[in-house]
């Protein structure tokens, strides 16, 4: 019984490594290592370029989305697009429609539009804004220009439009504007309310180049601080990034002109370019916004 | 025995290697990897989607807007309320439902209102138009536009339609050579307002109707009467629809009469009998016109060889011309070319009747300078 258990201690012994084991698993485990610190690194940055890619899509659709939304309306045959360069675009946006319910001395009750979803948004009027009131005689209509001098919630119904209009114009919510002549506001005329508004192309402070969006100050009658609305953009200069305008014949619309009525289209070429853990991308889009007033 | 059973337990403890934590590793590498594209790749499509759905749906209603206008039913809509709203069938294109409303908020001018949504994620957008119809004045204002001789009997009266926004009292314009005779038994606040203007000798007063010649009309009648016509007119059915016979000129007595959206335009070759009846449109007579029985019409008459009433009860709203020239091939004029009512007769001027006599070529055009508006 003895002379089996000595038999067997030795045995044990044998669970350790050679140096040859240990050098190959040493080797294989560098092995490893390097291709999964490499695969890493290579995800690494693939993610970061994907990420800067979509930086770059963010700026560009961004720039899409909103530049249509304020110049489609335009008019430029009534004088809407005031100032058009290749790095700037100034005009008279509209902010508000509404009809008109009835005129008192020097105020008028309005019901405003409803928009998407049948969703009422409180106009943002101010008083100094200005209203244009489609005043429709016998002969031709006209928009003609009124200043505000007032604006405020009002009681009461709109009688220009019955129920079946309540799908249309927000008839719940009526608002009242002050204004010194009211002698084109008949009921059930259409109003407008407008404000100044100016894109550029700027520099901002980080050196980097935006599309920004100059809103107008109506008390103090001079336009706010520049905002930005989208980019980085790669600068104006290089002529990549601007603002280009057509005539009704596709041709373009020579910059320098001051015949604005004549501009029926308006293009923004924006390049993009973002850089992000020495990954860079760079990615362009041409937003075109036929005017539909023209 | 227990010492052997002991050590042959052992070794599985002390082969463990790093397989498993390799691979779940890798594993967990990759599905980080993964995710993080997918996050990416989603939140690119998300943007290019959101850009490219609004232009889309800009457009659908874009399109249910121009097709509202390009199918404007120039009938319904003389017939709608001002002030009213009425929404058309929805219709479905693509992924995007329109629906569109119009809204008469003047007696001229119409908002036209296109939604267009995607059922699927709910996004919609709004667009409107604002058109207005033609400024057309008919008979510059007046009831009765002659330029020939007017009699009018103690039982006239001529009125304003106020319903459609024409105020102050009943006129008649005369060309500057034609005289009036009003009987002496008419009261005296029943009497019109004479209005003389050079205008009035223009033949073009008279023969040109919304825009159109004489000559236009004439080719584009609906209903054509011979010379020395009688015609007894009322609105009458077939098989449930509206019939389209000669004597059939429309019913002004009701927007929801089965004849209401007939609207003729009514020709006749010469010499005219109306021996009463009811009637819509625009009704050209090269001839002399008589009204011998009780008539009720709403539109707009334009009579070249004069008018006279031989019944009670006739009532014309909308506007009358009486051009002094006939436009036939009769030599022997057996009766006056001048404009004689005598009997119980009500001329109202209403431009809302005489647009909608003209509906059928009266088309809407965009307002100036800011018709489109996209509503937020």
């Amino acid at each position: 019984m003895l002379t089996r258990v000595t038999h067997h201690a030795p045995r044990a012994t044998h669970f350790g490594f050679t140096l040859a084991e240990m050098m190959l698993v040493l080797v294989l485990s560098a092995i490893v290592l390097a291709l999964m610190s490499s695969i890493g690194t290579h995800l690494q940055r693939q993610l970061s370029e994907q990420a800067t890619r979509v930086a770059v899509g963010e700026q560009l659709a961004t720039g899409a989305e909103l530049l249509p939304l304020d110049l489609r309306g335009v008019s430029p045959s009534a004088g809407e697009i005031v100032e058009a360069r290749d790095s700037v675009l100034q005009i008279r946006a509209t902010i508000a429609s509404a009809v008109v319910c009835s005129a008192s001395a020097g105020s008028v009750s309005l019901a405003t539009f409803f928009g998407a979803y049948r969703r009422s948004i409180a106009p943002p009027l101010l008083g100094g804004d200005t209203l244009w009131v489609l005043a429709d005689e016998d002969s031709v209509e006209t928009w003609r220009p009124v200043r505000i001098a007032g604006w405020r919630r009002a009681a009461g119904v709109c009688s220009a439009l019955d129920a079946s209009g309540s799908e249309l114009v927000d008839l719940s919510h009526l608002w009242t504007a002050d204004v010194p002549d009211t002698s084109a506001f008949a009921p059930g005329a259409v109003v407008r309310a407008t404000r100044p508004q100016r894109f550029s192309f700027y520099r901002a402070g980080d050196g980097q180049w935006y599309l920004g969006l100059r809103t107008w100050n109506t008390a103090s009658a001079q336009f706010n601080a520049v905002q930005p609305l989208s980019g980085p953009y790669v600068p104006p200069s290089s002529a990549a990034t601007r603002f280009e305008y057509f005539d009704s014949s596709g041709m373009p619309w020579p910059l320098g002109d001051s015949s604005y009525s004549t501009i029926a289209r308006v293009e923004a070429l924006l390049l993009a370019a973002a850089s992000s853990s020495g990954v860079t991308a760079t990615d362009s889009q041409r937003v075109v916004v036929a005017l539909r007033n023209r | 025995m227990t010492m052997r059973a002991a050590s042959s337990q052992q070794p599985p403890t002390a082969r463990r290697g790093i397989a498993l934590v390799t691979v779940l590793y890798f594993i967990l590498i990759g599905s980080l990897a993964s995710a993080g594209v997918f996050m990416m790749i989603r939140g690119m499509l998300r943007n290019t989607s959101s850009t490219t759905k609004g232009a889309q749906l800009v457009a659908a209603a874009e399109e249910a807007l121009y097709s509202a206008l390009a199918n404007w039913d120039s009938t319904l809509r003389m017939r709608q309320a001002v002030g009213s709203a009425m929404t058309l069938p929805v219709s479905t294109a693509g992924n995007e439902q329109s629906s569109v409303s119009i809204a008469r908020l003047s007696t001229w001018l119409f908002a036209i209102v296109a939604d267009a949504r995607n059922p699927g994620d709910g996004a919609s957008r709004r667009v409107s138009l604002l058109v207005r119809l033609p400024s057309v004045v008919p008979s510059g204002g007046a009831a009765l536009l002659s330029a020939a001789d007017v009699t009018l009997g103690p039982n006239v009266r001529v009125l304003t339609d106020s319903s459609c926004g024409d105020i102050g009292v009943g006129a008649i314009a005369l060309a500057p050579g034609a005289a009036l005779s009003i009987d002496a038994a008419m009261p005296a606040d029943a009497q019109p307002t004479v209005l003389r203007d050079s205008s009035t000798a223009d033949s073009a007063a008279y023969l040109r109707i919304g825009g159109r010649w004489w000559t236009d009309l004439v080719l584009s009648a609906d209903i054509r009467l011979s010379s020395g016509a009688h015609v007894t007119p009322m609105p009458t059915a077939s098989d449930g629809l509206c019939a389209s016979s000669d004597s059939n000129w429309g019913d002004p007595t009701s927007s929801s009469a089965l004849c209401a959206a007939r609207v003729p335009v009514i020709y006749a070759n010469g010499d005219l009998t109306v021996d009463g009846g009811v009637g819509q449109g625009v009704l050209l007579v090269a001839g002399h016109l008589t009204i011998a029985g009780p008539f009720t019409f709403s539109g707009q008459i334009v009579a070249r060889g004069g008018i006279e009433d031989l019944a009670d009860n006739i009532t014309i709203s909308g506007a009358i011309h009486a051009w002094r020239a006939r436009d036939d091939s009769v030599i022997a004029r057996t009766m006056s070319s001048s404009v004689e009512l005598t009997h119980q007769t009500t001329l109202r001027f209403s431009r809302c009747d005489a647009w909608h006599g003209m509906a059928s070529w009266l088309q809407p055009r965009r307002v100036r300078e800011h018709a489109w508006s996209e509503l937020f």
